[in-house]
Parts: C-alpha cells; structure tokens; sequence
C-alpha cells in the first residue's frame, strides 16, 4: 500500500483512484500549491507519491507565477500550465518523491530538466488505461522504496539524505579517500558496510579498524605490519590492515585517534601507494579505497598541531560528508521508525515471539507496523504493531544523543517488551493488535535523556525545522517548541519559565498568556509525558 | 480558422485556441473520464455509473458539479462569437464544420443527460451508446483543438 497525494482542481481524478486502485491511501485532493506543501509538509514524508494535474482553473491569486494584474492570457498560460509550476515547488523540497504527471501529451511543453528526472512521471491521461495507471504507479512507488534503503542503511527521502546517497554513490567508485562526518551513532560504519563498499567496484575485503580501541604504541604495526623483532612481542611477522584490505576498502573509524606516528606512516601510505611494516625496509604496494570517519573537528586539530595538516589535506576534507543527527532526520520520522522497527521484528529472539503470539491469536506471522490511529486491525491477516500517537510524539521529541545506535536499541526494547506482553496474557484477552505502551518508553526514555545532553543546557536549544507559508508560521513553531520544551523543563511550572525567560517569577501570568496563544496545551503536554 | 464576426474584433488565432484548449480540458477530458477507465469486464451496474458521472458529473470541484450540457453551454457563446472574450474580440465557429458535427454530438449528450435524469431504465445497449457518444464528444473536441493548432502552425 502506498500513500498517494493527489493534486488537482477537481474530484474526479482522486475518486476514481480511490476506486481503481482501492489497495492506495489517497490524500487530496489538494487544488493549489499552497494546499499541496501543506499536504506534504503534514504528511510527515509518508507520502510516497503525488499524481499531479497541469491544468488548474483556480482563483488569480492562488496560481504560481502570475498576479491580479497580468494580463489575462498570461493568467490563462499559468492556469494551462500550473502543474507544471507546482513540480518545480515540488522538486525544490522533495527531489526523490515520485510523481505522475497527468495530462494530454500534446499539451505538454515541458522543461527538459524535469522530463529527464527518473521521479517524474508523464502520463497522457486521454490515452492512458486503468491498467497502465496500476503498473505505472506501481513502479514509480517502488522504485522510490529502492532508493529509500540500503540494506539495514536507512536513506529516507530528504533532500538531505538524498545528496548524502548520491555524493557518497560516486566517491566510492573514485580513487580519491573517502572522509566521512558526523555525531557518534548516525550510521557511518553501517554506510561503509553496506554502501560504499559494495559499490567501490572492488573485489578485495572490507576491513575496519576502530582506532579508538587500538592501542598507540601498537596502532602502527596493527595498520602497516610489523616484522618479527620489531618491538617488545612481535614474534612473529604480522600484516596489518592495509595489506589485509589490499584490492578493498579500509575504514578507519575515529580516525581522530591516529597516533603521530601512525600519522606521518599513513601520510607515506597515500603519497606513494606503498606500506612498510615496522621494523622492515621491504616497500610493498598496496591499491586501498581509504574511508574514514570521526566526529572531531579535524581542521581544529590540524590547526592546534594535534593532527598534520598534511595528512588532514590528504583524506580529502573538501569532499567530506557530513551525516545529520537523528534529531534532524525530521522529514523521515515516520518512516524510519517503521524501517526500524521492521528490522527489530526480523531479529531472531523478537521472531520467535511473533511466531508464539500470532499461532496463539490464529493469525499469519506477518506483522503491520501502525502509527498514530490510522489503519485498522480488519485490514490486517498478521498481527498489528501499534505506536499510539503519544509514544511517536514522545520518541520524536526525544533529542536522542546516541542517534541511530540509540533509537535502534529503544526500539527493540520496545518490541521486544510488548510482544512478551502480549504472549504473556491469558489467552481470552489476546488480541490482533500489540501496543507499544508510551509508559514503556517513557520509562527508557528518561534516563537516556538525563545520561544525553540535556536540550537547554547552556541556553542551548534544538529545534525541529520544518517550512512554513510564511516566516512568522516558521517563528510561531519554534516560539512553540521552545515553551514546550521549557514547560517539560520546569515540570508545567509557569513561575519558573517566567524567571528563566523574564527573569522574574512574578510573569508567571504573561507567560501562561503567550503559552495558550501559541496553541499548547497543558493536557496534551501531559499526556505526551505521562 | 475561421474567427470572424460583424460584431467586434476578431480573435487572434492565440486567443482562440486558449478557448479551445480550455474546452478541451474541462469537456474533453471529464466528459470520457470515468468511462475511459472501465475495465473489459466491467459489468452494465459499473458502466452505467462511469456514464452518469461522466455525463451528470462532468466537472466536480470546491465550486459544485456541473453536466456535461451545463458545461458546454458555457463555451458555446465563446465560440460561436455571441458573447466576446475578455479582451474584446470574437471568435465563431459556427461555419467549421468539425464544430458544427460536434454540436450535433452534443444534442445527443444533452438527451442522455434528459434520460438519466428522468430516472428511467436503460438498456445494457443505451449504456454502451451513451459511453460512445461520450467518448466521440472527447475526440471530436480534441480533434478540433488539434486541427485549430495545426491551421495556425500554418496559417
């Protein structure tokens, strides 16, 4: 099933859609731009494909491109035209999402650009059948689930990740070092693994050493080798990690921890092509695609004297990429946690208990992941995951220091707990549909969050951006946020967010005023922490 | 093309065919829609209802539901030069024949919209007609479209 926008002036596309291919979930329709980035922006990148008109017979001022005072031809061109307008909004936000672009082939004059997008589909809709329309949607959704994940690497659909994917798509197929960025736990060893490896186009190992766990004084022999006699233990001669990963890639994890000496050896390394275990003078070449990853400010360092600046220009700095924290991934939410969640059912101890509560229920294995109120347990033959509303609210507003590594854990946690729930119930109150309890999370949340960097330590805050009609929607949300976060803060005490924004408690009342015309409420922000 | 009229300007050839290109999205399009999509083994209950919204529902928006008459009563007298666009000129097609044919198309449409209406029963074969008539409406205006386009490609 997929999630389909539809974006038109009129019904009727979206009607027969909900009827020829009754397996979809349609949104829409939405009938200007405006209504469609809402759309979208509310969709919470669930939608996996918009199926857009071109001509928009709506009001002058809700048309892309013209005004009230162009002449009318003008307005008429925008209004022949005005789906195509909308696709190049679209694409500035959303260049993965697919999209089907319904109208008359000779009605077409399209830009080159967006025609030759793999995303962008044109359809003649006076020629194109039922049937055509099923395959075609069909493949344009699953073609965009191929780009979504890798293996375990989940990509999402942000314009973020997407230039990651494809940046990274390319330099592993290059000669030059790989140099990767990023907050500890955001899935860059996964990203070598199961990424930049396999497309690297070399049939040599994968080897990965963490640096953080070698020794200094052994750091040396354990990347180049060493010879026996080399230093106080070495008995016999050793191969180190380049010439293990030699016709393959190595990765270098916290590479930040690279001894000097290691430093100016690994320098050597790229310069010449060559290594030379310690303690040998016998040069051998070796051809490595070198990655690495660290989360420190190399330049920093290099400009201290703590890193050489030489081999810090070496690893390729220019064309580092940086990972987001989870924090930023906000356009993703959803589906990740449906990714991840996906990946937690798949493990072996979690299978064998969905094996125990879908024989005791009478249903099939298969398990449905449900977030939020949408769907239902009629629709399923297999069981139901469910996260309620208030434990993805609480999971999305988690700051999650640990990132990825972090979420995946909670996450399994969660399943893991939910389901020996359900197998433990008598079996008269077994149900279909398995709860994740917001109490259980809750409860693995809060000592994460004390252990984690706390959101207002030293002023500091962390907002969740998303785009807004206007300027003043987008300070309005993070006015929003930022009262929201202070009120868990404070634990709902106005007094003391009137002292930490005004300085004096006796505000307490102003306070409350601005926190009620933002919108919050304080049941809500109890329910989301209880 | 023949645009002329006693009455006021002639339209330029431009500003015709964004009449007709305007017809041809909101009746060419909408009026063979539903019917388009039916499956070879759709049953008479699912072509009959693929012709009424076809026909009852031609356009279907914020602004309400038109037929497919109401429809092509509002470009009539656009293009049979009775009422002017809005920049003051007139466009007729009353002696083109492609547009006289499809106005007589459009009488037969007129009379099936009278019949569902009416609420009286139709035949699996006035259902199977009336999904042609809809569908040689939708091609006669699309052929008209193309043939203006061409005229002016050369004209």
């Amino acid at each position: 099933m997929a999630d389909i926008l539809v974006i038109d002036d009129q019904d009727r596309t979206v009607d027969l859609c909900r009827r020829a291919m009754p397996n979809h979930r349609y949104r829409g329709p939405a009938r200007d731009w405006r209504s469609a980035k809402d759309a979208l922006a509310r969709g919470r990148g669930r939608i996996d494909l918009v199926m857009l008109d071109v001509h928009f017979d709506i009001a002058t001022e809700l048309l892309l491109g013209v005004g009230p005072n162009d002449p009318e031809a003008q307005i008429e061109t925008a209004k022949r035209t005005q789906g195509l307008r909308i696709l190049k909004e679209i694409r500035k936000l959303y260049p993965n999402l697919p999209i089907v672009v319904m109208t008359a082939r000779d009605d077409l004059v399209v830009d080159a650009q967006l025609a030759d997008e793999d995303v962008t589909y044109f359809v003649d809709d006076e020629a194109m059948d039922v049937q055509g329309l099923r395959i075609l949607v069909s493949r344009a959704v699953d073609a965009t689930k191929l780009k979504e994940f890798d293996g375990p690497v989940y990509w999402g659909r942000s314009l973020v990740m997407g230039r990651i994917r494809q940046k990274l798509a390319i330099m592993s197929q290059g000669r030059l070092p790989v140099m990767m960025l990023g907050p500890t736990g955001t899935g860059k060893s996964l990203i070598v693994r199961h990424f930049v490896h396999p497309r690297s186009g070399r049939s040599g190992p994968l080897v990965t050493v963490d640096l953080s766990t070698v020794p200094q004084d052994l750091m040396a022999a354990h990347l180049f080798g060493s010879v026996r006699g080399a230093y106080t233990g070495a008995v016999s001669d050793r191969i180190g990690a380049f010439e293990q990963a030699n016709g393959g890639t190595l990765f270098l994890d916290e590479i930040g921890n690279l001894s000097m000496d290691a430093q100016k050896m690994l320098l050597s390394v790229l310069q010449e092509g060559v290594v030379t275990r310690v303690g040998d003078a016998k040069e051998r070449r070796i051809d490595v695609k070198l990655v690495t990853a660290t989360n420190e400010d190399l330049r920093k360092r290099s400009q201290a004297g703590t890193f050489r600046m030489d081999l810090y220009m070496r690893l390729n700095p220019a064309a580092a990429v940086t990972l987001p924290a989870l924090k930023e991934r906000r356009w993703d939410w959803e589906r990740l946690l449906e990714f991840v969640t996906a990946q937690a059912l798949a493990r072996e101890g979690i299978r064998e208990l969905v094996r125990s509560v879908s024989e005791s229920v009478g249903c099939s294995r298969e398990v449905t992941v449900r977030i939020g109120s949408g769907g239902s347990e009629a629709a399923s033959s297999g069981l139901v995951l469910a996260f309620p509303e208030r434990a993805f609210r609480m999971l999305r507003s988690h700051s999650w220091p640990g990132n990825l590594r972090e979420f995946s854990m909670v996450i399994e946690n969660a399943v893991l707990f939910a389901l020996a729930e359900a197998a433990g119930l008598e079996s008269h109150t077994r149900s279909q549909t398995i709860v994740v309890r917001p109490k259980v999370l809750r409860d693995m949340l809060v000592p994460l969050a004390e252990a984690g960097e706390e959101v207002l330590e030293g002023g500091r805050l962390s907002f969740a951006l998303s785009p807004a009609e206007t300027l003043n929607k987008v300070a309005q949300s993070c006015e929003r946020q930022y009262f929201e976060q202070l009120w868990r803060r404070y634990d709902g005490d106005f007094g003391r967010m009137a002292t930490a924004l005004l300085g004096d408690e006796s505000h307490r009342r102003k306070v409350q005023l601005r926190f009620n015309q933002l919108g919050l409420k304080v049941r809500d922000l109890r329910g989301t922490s209880s | 093309m023949e645009t002329k009229n006693a009455k006021g300007p002639t339209a330029s050839p431009s500003e015709a065919l964004l009449v007709l290109a305007r017809l041809r999205h909101d009746l060419a399009k909408y009026i063979y829609f539903s019917s388009r999509w039916l499956g070879p083994d759709a049953g008479t209950d699912e072509r009959l209802r693929s012709l009424k919204e076809d026909l009852l529902e031609t356009r279907r928006g914020p602004e309400g539901v038109e037929d497919g008459w109401t429809v092509w009563e509002g470009y009539f007298p656009l293009l049979t030069g009775r009422t002017e666009l809005s920049s003051g000129s007139r466009v007729d097609l009353s002696h083109n024949a492609e547009f006289a044919d499809l106005q007589q198309t459009m009488l037969r449409v007129k009379t099936l919209i009278e019949a569902l209406r009416s609420g009286q029963p139709l035949t699996e074969h006035d259902v199977n007609e009336g999904i042609d008539v809809c569908k040689s409406v939708s091609e006669a205006v699309r052929a008209l479209h193309e043939s203006l386009v061409e005229g002016a490609d050369h004209g």
